[in-house]
């Protein structure tokens, strides 16, 4: 078949059919998992196919005759929820019965044709609910509405008699009903006079309510497709190297070690990198590329490696700064205090390292552009690919499928960038995957980090004063974007300091930004995943200097606001702060604010005598404000503090010759089961103006309370990550 | 030429023989429920069975494969009722779902030889990593599912 | 970086230009090519990322560290105006064109064997086919009191035998030719012969019972090749030597550590009929110690498989190492190698087995097509003690019954094999 014609004529069913009879002649359905009763659905291929349901109400919603509920979620799903959570606050205001929802990604193609109908589509920052929230009621709230508009017309009544729950519209008058899925052709044409308000959080009945993901059944059975998992008739393999040292370019590379190699069909080189291509198996095109000896030119950060950077960044500390928070007096405080402190943490140059690695399907045809791939910004990727390869927006269709792990890593497309530039050179369908090592190294890094802190304290050893100054550096010059309207210094730069709670009357935050050739990027809780660690541990070392119990002195700076309190209060009560523990064991408690959510947590750790770190168990509060789904809310906690615990135990990027040594998750390793602490989780949502996210603010506070239970069990202070470079034997072994 | 069993169908592979099963699964059979994560045996995404033994396809050279009866995740079984699969459901299991298909494999496999496992036998047995860190509901899950088998 | 880790890609990234790597299976070597690569030089005269045959590596001796040197014809800095005899003196005899004597790093004992016409295809290919380099020797850093050479003269009257291979009438071509190969050009001997108090091989041929019996080096533990039944080849047959050789795996093993170097660069490109003397020979030398062969057992297969081994060390192959190595121990056909009855596990030095357990396989590349499969590292998964409670269990696993492996024992290879630790060992000459 020629690869050439099929795509636009490309529908769901067509695609998966063809896909899998030109692999393997299998015959596979779309293979819906059963449900659980109760409970809407996804399909397990959640892209789009760029037209229209007939039964749209709205360019968000089609309703079936037989009542289904079709919503489209402009967001991405990696694992946090949204694509339950979204749908949950629509179908709040919707009032339809859940367990005929089924959900898909809305088109970020028809986003651009239709003047933005979905808006931003991105997924990160923990935003997901808290960027659309709103305008999911309203979405939910003004369908509603048209349905019942539609069956007062029907009835020849006023709208205001009548109401609508699960799915039925009902005049209250006579009694009569009818089903949502004989409204939805007139409400379809109805326009309404003025939006409807929404409801105000105390008015929820189903928001707030533990449900089930939507995306788990399919994730059970394989059914799930991935980016990864797209397959396309006459589609072809492209394997990956680039330069091991960023920003090198490729100087050239001998090809004919793969001539004659099996399937091989080409060799493309890029501005920096080189790629194989071959039928038949992505194996065949990985083998090939290891044959190869390119030679880079990897300019002068060549010889760039780890203590240099480091040392680097030390000598950044008394260069020219910004200054994120100011205030009282610092220096003045500083002279009269009785004690001073002084100490610089530091945390190291860590990838993404999710579990799909980085991958694109594209099929790029003359006047029409398709991509398969996971995104945590479908919107960009669209604008992107068609800049990349040259065509109009409107004729790019990204399908953004399940993401594999996104943590920030799935948002800049350069996979994307790659494989639109092998598909020109071959021709055909192509899917690039990268190597686990590829995804290790050609990471957009979470930055290497110093924070330098002074403190002075009173005679009763609380400080009064306290300045710390950040060398890190600026993910947005590295990712080339501005924040519109930003005053002062990014955000990301002294997140988890500049935001801390503590009422401390001289407080000031200066950072120096200083980026070196390793891009940096937004990684789980930008920031504060390093600085929370950093400021919680100092206050750790003033706690114990001053003769306080951390939990207290954390109270005491803490006082006026109540919010911190509660989520502290909680987390040391329910993670049992102060009852006794044996030797070699100890507990360690952290708080921050991120993402507008406050998080505490208290680690609970055993170190063996010859220095092995084993957490126990971490009790975590939260405060997001407002839940939509606790389940799920509750899962992020778990899973964030996993992704913080992995990083603090283990995580560190080594920088030999201007490359990055890690490769695999044999050297770059992660926690597994047996290192998985038992999790408590309590939410203690405190409400307010503002909703907090949920997908982040578990991860900044795991490193900083396991270092302070390592430092109450051994009296070892942990000044740097990650905890495994320390040695934290107690020689009595 | 390797002949094997993959959930039940016969397949001919005709790719090279140094070829992992991990690759001839997915771009020869067509089956991609079964995940590529690290390409060394370190994270268990590509599990399937093998002669009902769980093993890291991505690491089996389908040369060994010879008459093999391969079970990936898409035939574990014929309704996605597996007990594993329905004790991930209840206990709401994975978050991305890249990994899943490998824990639902190697714990499937692992509960046949430990009917009612210790926390410390699921920890030294279920080694595959997830980086969403879905641990709590995995070893609760684990767990259920054994519940279940049982009963 | 460290010699250590990237010894093996040194050569893939050095010798392709000198092979004809597209039409390989066509095009023969030239006569002198062939010479070479059966002596692998290359695997010393060139460091990662360097030129081909350009030196640099540098070695330990026990005086210090010594570089190797520029063996391109760059007449400045190479061996551009060597003379046939020039050459084949510092090749037989260990004296540079200077006079001054080289040191035995350069295992010129064993290239004494190598005869007339050999010699005159090497010093062709030298000459003609390599391109000349031009990059400065680097000066030993042998201390000024040890430097002085003269008592390697002493050294060589009493350690080397003069004379190029003598074929042993009593034994048949091939046997001669394995003998030449292995004894002469291949210079086995020089890791896999123990070294006596000078440092001088213990035996230069089949007649000293010393000769291949497995020696340390470098922190790996080098096999013995004799024919002893556990820890030698006497369970290989000759078909198994010639397809290690050919492949660098065959059902039995899978090349690791430095013998890399070997088949990266060397055996695969001889050719059968060689690899088969070789293995004949080989097969011809007698065990050092009468061993009962490891008789396979089954218990343990079907304790792992059954999910409840009792052995300390059990849960952490099953959680580790079953997947590739297999409850049965036996590995996966000759991609991954078999843990039951294979000679490195039951070696009494387990040098080689902490090395690759700390620090994984580095690429085996045949021919330039890099191998399928490879040990990861677990440096950072595992502590000393658990590499020594998994070690010691695949030791004693499946009737294997070798000595137990202490955490102190991983203890000490950890900083030396190291890459990013000060006290990384360098190589030894060999
Ligand atoms: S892909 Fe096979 S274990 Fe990771
Ligand atoms: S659920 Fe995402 S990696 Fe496990």
């Amino acid at each position: 078949m020629d690869g050439n014609d099929f795509a636009p004529a490309l529908t769901r069913r067509h695609f998966i059919v063809t896909a899998v009879t030109a692999a393997g002649g299998l015959a596979l359905g779309i293979g819906m998992a059963p449900r659980l009763a109760q409970a809407a659905a996804v399909t397990a291929q959640p892209w789009d196919e760029g037209g229209y349901d007939p039964h749209e109400i709205d360019a968000w919603i089609a309703i079936d005759p037989d009542d289904s509920v079709l919503i489209r979620y402009q967001r991405s799903e990696m694992g946090q929820g949204s694509m339950t959570a979204l749908p949950m606050i629509i179908s709040e205001e919707l009032q339809c019965d859940w367990s005929k929802v089924r959900v898909e990604y809305a088109s970020p193609n028809r986003n651009i044709r239709e003047n933005k109908v979905y808006g931003d589509m991105f997924s990160n920052g923990s935003r997901s609910v808290r960027a659309s929230r709103q305008k999911m009621q309203q979405v939910g709230a003004s369908a509603r509405e048209r349905l019942i508009a539609a069956a007062a017309a029907r009835w020849n009544v006023p709208a205001p008699e009548c109401t609508a729950a699960s799915s039925v519209v009902t005049h209250a008058g006579s009694g009569r009903t009818l089903r949502y899925g004989e409204l939805a052709a007139d409400a379809a044409k109805i326009t309404l006079a003025s939006e409807p308000a929404i409801k105000t959080p105390d008015k929820f009945t189903f928001i707030g309510k533990p449900m089930p993901r939507i995306d788990v059944p399919p994730k059970v059975d394989g059914s799930a497709k991935f980016g990864i998992d797209a397959q396309l008739p006459d589609m072809v393999f492209a394997a990956i190297v680039a330069c091991p040292v960023a920003g090198g370019t490729l100087k050239s590379v001998d090809e004919s070690p793969v001539a004659g190699a099996p399937g091989v069909l080409k060799v493309v080189r890029l501005p920096d990198a080189v790629a194989v291509v071959a039928t038949g198996s992505y194996w065949r095109a990985k083998q090939a590329l290891a044959k190869l000896q390119p030679e880079w030119d990897v300019g002068p950060a060549g010889d760039i490696d780890s203590a240099q950077l480091s040392s680097a960044f030390r000598a950044a500390l008394d260069g020219p700064a910004q200054t994120a928070r100011n205030s009282g007096d610092v220096d003045k405080a500083m002279q009269g205090a009785a004690k001073t402190f002084e100490a610089i943490y530091e945390t190291p140059y860590l990838s993404h390292s999710p579990m799909e690695p980085m991958n694109a399907t594209v099929h790029l045809q003359p006047d029409r552009l398709d991509v398969w791939f996971g995104t945590q910004d479908a919107l960009e990727a669209t604008e992107k690919a068609a800049h990349w390869s040259g065509l109009k927006p409107e004729q790019v269709f990204v399908h953004n499928a399940f993401l594999g792990g996104g943590f920030g890593r799935r948002d800049a497309s350069d996979e994307v960038e790659q494989a639109i530039a092998i598909a020109k050179a071959v021709q055909r369908p192509v899917k690039l995957i990268w190597t686990r090592e590829e995804d290790t190294r050609h990471d957009k890094f979470r930055p290497h980090a110093l924070v330098r802190f002074k403190a002075g304290v009173g005679s009763d050893g609380v400080p009064t004063a306290w300045s710390m100054r950040v060398v890190t550096s600026s993910i947005l010059a590295s990712a080339k974007i501005t924040f519109p309207g930003l005053k002062g210094p990014e955000p990301m730069a002294t997140a988890g300091l500049s935001n801390n709670g503590y009422n401390v009357p001289n407080t000031r935050v200066d950072v120096v930004l200083k980026n070196t050739h390793l891009p940096v990027w937004f990684w789980r809780a930008p920031g504060a995943n390093q600085h929370v660690f950093a400021i919680e541990s100092f206050l750790d070392e003033i706690a114990a200097a001053g003769g306080h119990d951390p939990y207290q002195l954390r109270r005491k700076l803490l006082a006026g606001r109540p919010d911190w309190l509660k989520v502290l209060d909680t987390a040391a009560e329910k993670g049992d702060w102060g009852k006794p523990l044996a030797p070699g064991r100890g507990r360690g408690i952290a708080i921050c604010e991120d993402t507008d959510s406050l998080c505490a947590q208290v680690a609970e750790v055993t170190v063996s005598p010859r220095g092995q770190v084993k957490v126990d168990r971490v009790t975590v509060a939260i405060d997001t404000r407002y839940v939509v789904n606790p389940l799920t809310i509750a899962e992020q906690m778990e899973g964030g503090l996993i992704y913080g615990l992995s990083a603090a135990l283990y995580g560190k990027l080594t920088i030999r010759n201007g490359a990055v040594v890690e490769g695999n998750f044999d050297t770059y390793r992660m926690v597994r089961l047996a290192q998985a602490p038992k999790i408590d989780v309590h939410l203690v949502p405190g409400g307010g103006e503002k909703w907090g996210g949920a997908g982040e603010p578990s991860t900044p506070p795991i490193g900083g309370a396991v270092a302070n239970a390592i430092f109450a069990a051994t009296g070892k202070r942990v000044r740097s990550l990650p905890i495994m470079d320390h040695d934290l034997s107690s020689g009595s072994a | 030429m390797i002949t094997l069993t993959v959930n039940g169908t016969q397949h001919e592979l005709t790719l090279e023989p140094d070829t992992p099963l991990l690759w001839a699964l997915r771009d020869e059979v067509g089956l991609t429920g079964t995940k590529f994560g690290c390409g060394i045996a370190q994270c268990g995404a590509c599990t399937v069975h093998i002669n009902g033994v769980a093993m890291r396809s991505c690491s089996v050279p389908i040369a060994s494969l010879q008459g093999a009866s391969v079970t990936t995740i898409e035939g574990l079984s014929p309704d996605a009722k597996h007990p594993v699969q329905q004790a991930w459901i209840a206990e709401d299991v994975p978050q991305c779902g890249y990994c899943q298909s490998g824990q639902i494999m190697a714990t499937a496999a692992f509960l046949k030889t430990h009917p009612a496992p210790t926390d410390a036998e699921i920890d030294a047995n279920i080694t595959n990593i997830c980086r969403c860190g879905t641990y709590e509901r995995l070893r609760r899950a684990i767990h259920r599912a054994a519940d279940m088998m049982k009963a | 970086m460290a010699r250590i880790e990237i010894i093996a890609a040194t050569l893939l990234v050095l010798w392709a230009p000198v092979a004809h790597a597209e039409q390989e299976t066509t095009t023969p070597l030239s006569a002198g090519e062939y010479i070479a690569r059966a002596g692998d030089c290359i695997a010393c005269h060139s460091v990662p990322g360097g030129k081909a045959f350009a030196g640099g590596l540098k070695m330990g001796t026990p005086m210090g560290a010594i570089y190797t040197t520029n063996i391109t014809p760059d007449k400045e800095t190479g061996i551009g105006d060597y003379t046939y005899d020039d050459f084949d003196r510092a090749v037989r005899r260990g004296i540079a064109k200077d006079g001054h004597r080289l040191y035995p790093a350069m295992p010129y004992p064993s290239y004494a064997k190598i005869t007339d016409a050999d010699m005159h295809a090497l010093y062709d290919f030298f000459m003609k086919e390599v391109p000349p380099v031009k990059q400065a020797n680097k000066a030993s850093e042998i201390p000024g009191y040890l430097s002085f050479r003269w008592p390697l003269a002493i050294w060589n009257m009493v350690f080397t035998e003069s004379g190029p291979y003598a074929s042993k009438p009593d034994r048949d071509a091939a046997w001669n030719r394995g003998a030449y190969l292995v004894e002469g050009l291949g210079h086995c001997g020089a890791c896999h012969t123990p070294r006596g108090w000078a440092f001088q091989e213990k035996a230069l041929d089949e007649r000293g019972s010393a000769f291949l019996q497995g020696a340390a080096l470098d922190a790996w533990s080098a096999s013995n090749l004799r024919g002893d039944a556990r820890t030698g080849l006497g369970g290989w047959s000759e078909a198994d030597v010639a397809s290690f050789l050919k492949t660098g795996h065959n059902a039995k093993a899978v090349a690791f550590g430095s013998m890399l170097d070997v088949v990266n660069n060397s055996t695969p490109y001889l050719s059968d009929d060689d690899l088969n003397a070789i293995a004949k020979y080989l097969k011809s030398l007698p065990a050092t110690a009468v061993q009962a062969a490891p008789v396979y057992d089954e218990a343990m297969s079907k304790a792992l498989s059954s999910g409840s081994p009792q052995q300390p060390g059990a849960t952490l192959y099953l959680g580790y190492c079953v997947s590739c190595h297999g409850a049965d121990g036996k590995g996966q056909t000759s991609y991954i190698p078999p843990l039951a009855g294979n000679a490195v596990l039951l070696d009494g030095d387990p040098q080689s087995l902490i090395n690759l357990t700390l620090n994984g396989a580095q690429p085996l590349v045949v021919k330039g097509a890099p191998d399928a499969y490879r040990m990861p590292q677990y440096r950072a998964q595992l502590s000393d003690e658990e590499i020594a409670e998994v070690l010691s269990f695949v030791r004693g696993a499946w009737g294997n019954g070798a000595a137990a492996v202490t955490a102190d024992q991983v203890k000490a290879m950890r900083p030396i094999t190291d890459p990013s630790s000060d006290q990384v060992i360098i190589l030894k000459m060999r």
